[in-house]
């Protein structure tokens, strides 16, 4: 079975939203492609929920337009767009029977009886529901009634499905699953889904590409691995992900890289990809994942006084150590007093002894793993 | 923290329910005992027991007329008072403007003020706008006596509906007027029905607003209060339980809808 209308692109041209004087979205642009899913990521009170009901029409816009397919909707209420949400809440009419629920889109366009209720079977056939028909939403599950609402939006086939936090609500074990369902429900149905999450774990794994919002603004729009590799601010680093932020002074700046030192570490990160002022002297913050640091035992007799052994490379004394499942983190503190968190996979641990609070270790990297990051308040 | 739960205090709050009891049932009570007392004074001892105070009831006009004349103007005003209370509730929960607060206050006044202040000023108003005292002007006063409770029945339980649930059809497509009819309406279905009774059962035993805005028709109050004042007839006592009887009738299937709740997703 497939979804018969296309899907469709959408456009946001400098898209505003102030609630009195709080400004929720702030001339905001984005073309989400079509048949793209598209997540829309960040904390709470980032914006990105406004966002998405100012493309269903349940939010006015401040400012700037909306275009579905080329056509402006800006002005359009939601009953005229051709969107579909889906509410973390799910939204089901608990007065209405499964069957009544997903059918209600096609009876509201004077669908006869007979037809809606055989597609609307046909869609809960498909979601794994069938049989469900005569019960009432209070009747169901949480996953169940999710599928519910999915089936609902999609039965009029919509060219661009909306979703927002349509996870949240579930249990850990059930929100993986749902999660896969969704993306081969994506891939099924090819319409434009955009999403939206504040859990990293399943932007990165569900999205095409992923907008990183900030105070009503896009700090970073990228693909997951983008985001994730090459992140472009402090906040991006920080929020998908754990990440080191190192903040360091430049030494020198050529086509090779960019060789820096944060205290006594030398480091040297791939050459800038867009023009900024590196000059010497210059104070740039940097990048680090934790997990991109190897850690070797620097031996417990080996002198904490050796200066740094060379660029991207540091002998750190362990400060904390904690367990997590497969891994294990380690926090450690250079001579010249800068910290570095590390994330080591237990079965590599086998090398080397189990390193203890006080230990030295030696840590290195690889300078494609720094990235560059911008201050936020360039982005946002 | 309740301040001691010792025998002494316990028995003290035992006598104070029992005396509150026993002032507001135990006239009823006697008024239920001497329904069916043939004797022509309310006094002991009981003499025989009989249905003619019953019958004659029937067989006084005014009674039957005053009690169609209240059932018909109560049914009206709750039919009424319940429509624009969900118009109403529906705004004051979905809208912002300037004003609300206010508006809602305006809405919930009559509450606050004496009835028959209420009585009097309607009385004066609509007969220097040129009408004359009658059943209509009944009904226009009392929608407008019941329409507080109405709306603040009503209202809480718009305000307990998601929103998502109306955004979600007109997502769907529905029309602002649809999502209202087929998404809040039945979901308050219950709150509607209870709010029905309550309004009807406010209207059905109102004296004070019936009494100022009548000349020569009468309701069921009026007819009780005239015959009361005109001499005493044991009649009463059998047209007071008949309507005691229905009250508590109604008052039960009231109850029992806003006990059975909307049901929530």
């Amino acid at each position: 079975m497939q979804v018969e209308a296309g899907a469709k692109d959408v456009e946001l041209i400098d898209v505003s939203k102030s609630f009195g004087s709080v400004q929720a979205v702030e001339k905001l642009s984005l073309l989400v492609r079509a048949g793209e899913f598209l997540t829309l990521l960040g904390p709470s009170g980032c914006g990105k929920t406004t966002l998405l009901r100012m493309i269903a029409g349940l939010e006015q816009v401040s400012g700037g337009r909306i275009l579905v397919g080329g056509a402006d909707v800006t002005q359009k209420p939601p009953n005229r767009r051709d969107t579909s949400i889906m509410f973390q809440d799910y939204a089901l009419f608990p007065h209405k029977t499964i069957i009544d629920n997903v059918c209600y889109g096609l009876k509201l366009r004077g669908v006869a009886r007979a037809e809606r209720e055989g597609k609307a079977s046909a869609w809960l056939g498909r979601i794994g529901l069938g049989g469900f028909e005569r019960r009432m939403p209070h009747q169901l599950s949480g996953g169940q009634r999710q599928r519910v609402a999915l089936a609902r939006s999609l039965i009029i086939s919509p060219s661009v499905l909306l979703l927002d936090e349509p996870l949240g609500a579930l249990d850990a074990n059930l929100r993986l699953q749902l999660r896969d369902e969704l993306r081969k429900l994506h891939r099924d149905v090819g319409l434009t889904f955009i999403y939206v999450t504040h859990d990293q774990d399943e932007a990165l794994t569900m999205s095409d590409r992923i907008a990183v919002m900030r105070r009503g603004r896009i700090a970073q729009l990228d693909d997951p691995i983008g985001v994730f590799d090459r992140p472009k601010t402090e906040f991006c680093a920080r929020f998908v992900g754990e990440c080191n932020i190192i903040r360091a002074e430049i030494v020198n700046s050529d086509a090779c890289g960019i060789k820096c030192v944060a205290g006594d570490i030398v480091l040297i990160a791939p050459p800038a990809r867009e023009a900024a002022k590196l000059e010497r002297g210059a104070k740039i913050s940097l990048g680090l994942r934790p997990a991109s640091v190897s850690v070797e035992a620097g031996g417990k007799a080996s002198r904490p006084e050796l200066a740094s052994p060379g660029s991207n490379c540091a002998y750190l004394r362990i400060a904390e150590c904690s367990f997590a499942g497969q891994s294990l983190k380690l926090r450690g503190v250079s001579n010249g007093g800068v910290a570095l968190d590390m994330e080591i996979l237990r079965r590599e641990l086998a090398a080397i002894e189990a390193p203890a609070p006080g230990d030295i270790v030696r840590a290195s990297w690889n300078g494609s793993d720094i990235s560059l990051l911008a201050s936020d308040s360039a982005y946002g | 923290m309740i301040a001691g739960s010792g025998v002494a205090t316990r028995g003290a709050l035992g006598i104070l329910f029992a005396t509150v009891a026993a002032v507001i049932y135990l006239p009823i009570i006697v008024m239920i005992v001497f329904s069916f007392n043939s004797g022509r004074y309310q006094v002991m001892p009981f003499r025989e027991f009989t249905f003619g105070w019953y019958r004659r009831t029937f067989q006084d006009v005014q009674y039957p007329e005053g009690f169609a004349n209240s059932v018909a103007i109560a049914s009206a005003v709750s039919v009424t008072a319940t429509a624009i209370a969900f118009i109403c509730a529906y705004s004051l929960v979905n809208s912002k403007f300037p004003g609300k607060t206010a508006v809602a206050l305006f809405v919930l006044a009559p509450l606050a003020v004496p009835l028959i202040l209420i009585g009097i000023s309607l009385r004066i108003y609509f007969v220097s706008i040129g009408f004359e005292p009658s059943l209509a002007l009944v009904y226009v006063g009392q929608v407008l006596y019941v329409m507080p409770l109405a709306v603040l029945n009503i209202r809480n339980r718009i305000a307990q509906i998601p929103k998502s649930q109306e955004e979600a059809a007109w997502a769907l497509g529905a029309s602002r007027i649809r999502s209202i009819i087929e998404i809040v309406v039945p979901s308050c279905r219950y709150s509607i029905a209870a709010t029905l009774i309550i309004t009807f059962t406010f209207a059905f035993d109102e004296f004070v607003i019936a009494y100022f805005l009548t000349n020569f028709s009468i309701t069921l109050p009026i007819k009780i209060w005239t015959t009361l004042v005109t001499g005493f007839d044991p009649a009463i006592n059998a047209v007071g339980v008949m309507v005691f009887a229905f009250s508590i009738a109604l008052g039960i299937v009231a109850q029992a809808l806003f006990m059975r709740k909307d049901r929530r997703s």
